[in-house]
């Protein structure tokens, strides 16, 4: 045979070879843009819908009451589904396509979560609807001990305990010492103020720690619009969290302190190993419920985590059972695995969780979801997101700082901290003889300061009082922000409204 | 004398089909899986900032190495957006409805590697863009071969790119 002839054999075979390899390879990378083009829309319509969240539920004065939550949350479902199916082009916006390939979504609030999943109506169609609230709540069963505690995404607590025959019902933040902060600082703030006699309403900086004045008892010939206990701040706030904080520690250390990992059920089965002993109320320095490593925290989020899986998975499997028969998605829907770094994530946050399985992307099935924080709400105090103002600067050029900015003077007394969403705008609406007007403000007119916060720089002194992933030890902050800090916090959650505030009452006779 | 004329003809060209013609073919697909890591790598690292809010040192180190490992050496650009809400601020001030417009401003490859060599981190904040992009500096074997028999060239002619970019979703801690 000559060699021209086997040549030409050789390409006979190598041709068709090689354009299969790469029509093959040329299809994976489609896929794989593909797929990157679908987390990219993921990611943007999860976030679109947790700004959606955030910027409602901001200038919503109720938004702490679980009815308008669940409005503001189906308003950000809504976002999600539109945002989503725009950007896949499903024409006319519809998010009739989307949803078969959305088994579930997560909403994790401040005491509980809502799952929002398709579930079978009786004929046979699918209502996509948010599910009942479920409270972080676990039962502990010690002898005759019998008690069930609400956990939240920090150190505060709902306990219903029934001991024998009595029962008592607490509620309150757990600290692990008893903590004194200085005077509080005069605090002014721009807001709406009422004029009694020409009934104008105007933007003005008033000190909102000086008294409650409302209609009914105006005070120098004006009220704060439209009512004054959503602006007024009790200037001992701090004080009494600290010492109620510390009323309640002792009641749960002296009720609960015998209670031990164990002993954790839900629906009847342990939900820990049978020899785990962690004492997670016995609370003192070597178990500091601040600590996001201390066993009260770690027990926490393994309880919020293991809640949240059970009904995920719960909702997921239903919708897997019944979506056999649903055309448009043969798929085998399942809660995929989660992260530890992303449970941490979850159990710590204003979260929103998508999951999209089952989408035909190219040769394969997308599958993956996103997981999306709140980061400015007025759900819970966040020690990270609280922004610190040195009034001691002048009022034209000072800016708002994280505590750790070096250009946060340490020696100054007038710092004071405000929960991040103060130095969002917020809007007020002004009804004038039938005409309703709205007008837009912030309570503090500093900016943010380009170093720490736009620019997101670290002080290098900053290792000193941070561990290595980022978490705060306040305990080593110097100078005057120490105080700063213990009086911010202390103030921002003891004016935390919670629907289960009543049952702190009691902390404050003992305290 | 026709004849073995003919006959080196017929090895050239045999030469050029048993093996260029596959090397050829190998180093393409050799470059299209290049490619596929090397875009799973820049979407996989510049999604992680976006989600965590935070590049760090570790993270960069790792997507490197997974750009290493391809066998070419990159370009990588880094560009950090910080959204300033400042100058909004104050156009907002005193108007009873306008919204005033964001600003950003960027930090570059250098900068952004400067910081992660000096702090190991960089927190971003909610509202921050990352982007990245990466190009082949050197010739791959295909491209070679390529500029070979076609005379492609040209500093556009990249072989392996990939780019990504992304808003920042969550606050660094
Ligand atoms: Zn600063």
């Amino acid at each position: 045979m000559k060699l021209q002839h086997l040549s030409i054999i050789f390409i006979i075979i190598m041709l068709p070879i090689s354009l299969i390899i790469s029509a093959y390879t040329q299809a994976q990378i489609d896929t794989l843009v593909l797929q990157n083009s679908y987390d990219a829309k993921l990611m943007d319509a999860s976030y679109d819908a947790i700004k959606a969240f955030d910027i409602n539920t901001m200038n919503n004065d109720l938004s702490n009451v679980a009815d308008t939550v669940r409005d503001d949350i189906n308003a950000a479902i809504s976002t999600f589904m539109t945002s989503f199916s725009a950007s896949m082009g499903v024409p006319g916006g519809t998010d009739r396509y989307i949803k078969p390939y959305i088994p579930a979504m997560l909403f994790t609030l401040y005491d509980g979560y809502y799952i929002y999943a398709p579930t079978l109506t009786e004929n046979n169609g699918f209502a996509y609807t948010l599910q009942p609230y479920n409270y972080y709540s676990v039962t502990y069963k010690r002898g005759s001990t019998y008690a069930v505690v609400n956990y939240t995404l920090d150190n505060y607590i709902v306990v219903y305990l029934k001991k024998g025959n009595e029962y008592e019902v607490r509620s309150g933040y757990l600290i692990a010492e008893d903590i004194s902060v200085g005077e509080e600082n005069t605090i002014e703030e721009y807001v709406p103020v009422a004029n009694v006699a020409t009934n104008e309403v105007n933007i003005r900086a008033r000190n909102v720690t000086l008294d409650i004045y409302n209609q009914e008892t105006p005070k120098g010939g004006e009220y704060l619009y439209e009512r004054n206990e959503l602006y007024y701040i009790n200037p001992n706030s701090a004080k009494k969290y600290y010492a109620e904080a510390s009323t309640f520690t002792n009641w749960v250390n002296e009720n609960l302190k015998d209670i031990e990992a164990r002993h954790a059920m839900r629906n009847g089965a342990h939900i820990f190993e049978e020899d785990d002993n962690t004492k997670i109320f016995d609370i003192g320095s070597n178990n500091n419920p601040e600590d996001i490593n201390s066993r009260f925290n770690q027990h926490r989020m393994e309880v919020i985590k293991n809640s949240i899986q059970d009904n995920l998975n719960y909702s997921i499997s239903a919708y897997a059972a019944s979506a056999g028969a649903n055309e448009d998605t043969k798929y085998n829907f399942r809660l995929p695995q989660i992260n530890p770094d992303e449970w941490i994530t979850i159990s710590s946050n204003i979260c929103m969780v998508a999951f999209v399985q089952g989408m035909p992307v190219g040769t394969r099935y997308y599958n993956n979801y996103s997981i999306v924080q709140s980061a400015t709400n007025k759900f819970f105090v966040d020690p990270e997101n609280i922004y610190y103002i040195d009034y001691a600067e002048d009022e034209k050029t000072r800016s708002y700082h994280k505590i750790d900015c070096p250009y946060l003077n340490q020696n100054s007394d007038k710092i004071t901290g405000f929960s991040n969403y103060n130095f969002q705008k917020f809007t007020v609406k002004i009804s004038n003889g039938g005409e309703t007007t709205k007008q837009t403000y912030y309570r503090h007119r500093e900016g943010a300061c380009y170093y720490c916060i736009v620019g997101g720089h670290y002080d290098s002194d900053s290792k000193n009082f941070r561990d290595e992933y980022g978490n705060l030890y306040p305990e080593n902050l110097v100078g005057n922000k120490q105080d700063a800090y213990y009086k911010a916090i202390g103030r921002e959650k003891y004016n935390q409204y919670t629907t289960t505030n009543y049952f702190g009452e009691k902390n404050k006779q003992e305290g | 004398m026709g004849d073995s004329l003919i006959t080196v003809i017929a090895i050239f060209l045999a030469a050029i089909l048993m093996f260029i013609f596959p090397l050829m073919s190998v180093s393409e697909r050799n470059d299209d899986i290049a490619q596929l890591s090397v875009q799973t790598a820049t979407a996989e690292f510049v999604d992680n900032v976006s989600t965590t809010g935070k590049m760090t040192y570790e993270n960069y180190n790792r997507f490197t190495q997974t750009l290493a490992a391809t066998g070419n050496y990159y370009d990588v650009e880094l560009e950090i957006k910080r959204l300033d809400e400042n100058p909004s601020k104050k156009s907002a001030w005193g108007s009873s409805d306008r919204i005033g417009e964001n600003l950003y401003y960027s930090e570059y490859t250098t900068q952004v590697i400067d910081q992660l060599d000096k702090d190991g981190s960089i927190k971003l904040k909610q509202g921050d863009m990352v982007s990245v992009q990466v190009k082949n500096k050197n010739r791959t074997i295909a491209q070679m071969l390529r500029s070979f028999f076609y005379s492609i060239s040209g500093s556009d002619a990249y072989q392996i790119a990939a780019s990504h970019s992304r808003v920042v979703t969550a606050n660094a801690h």
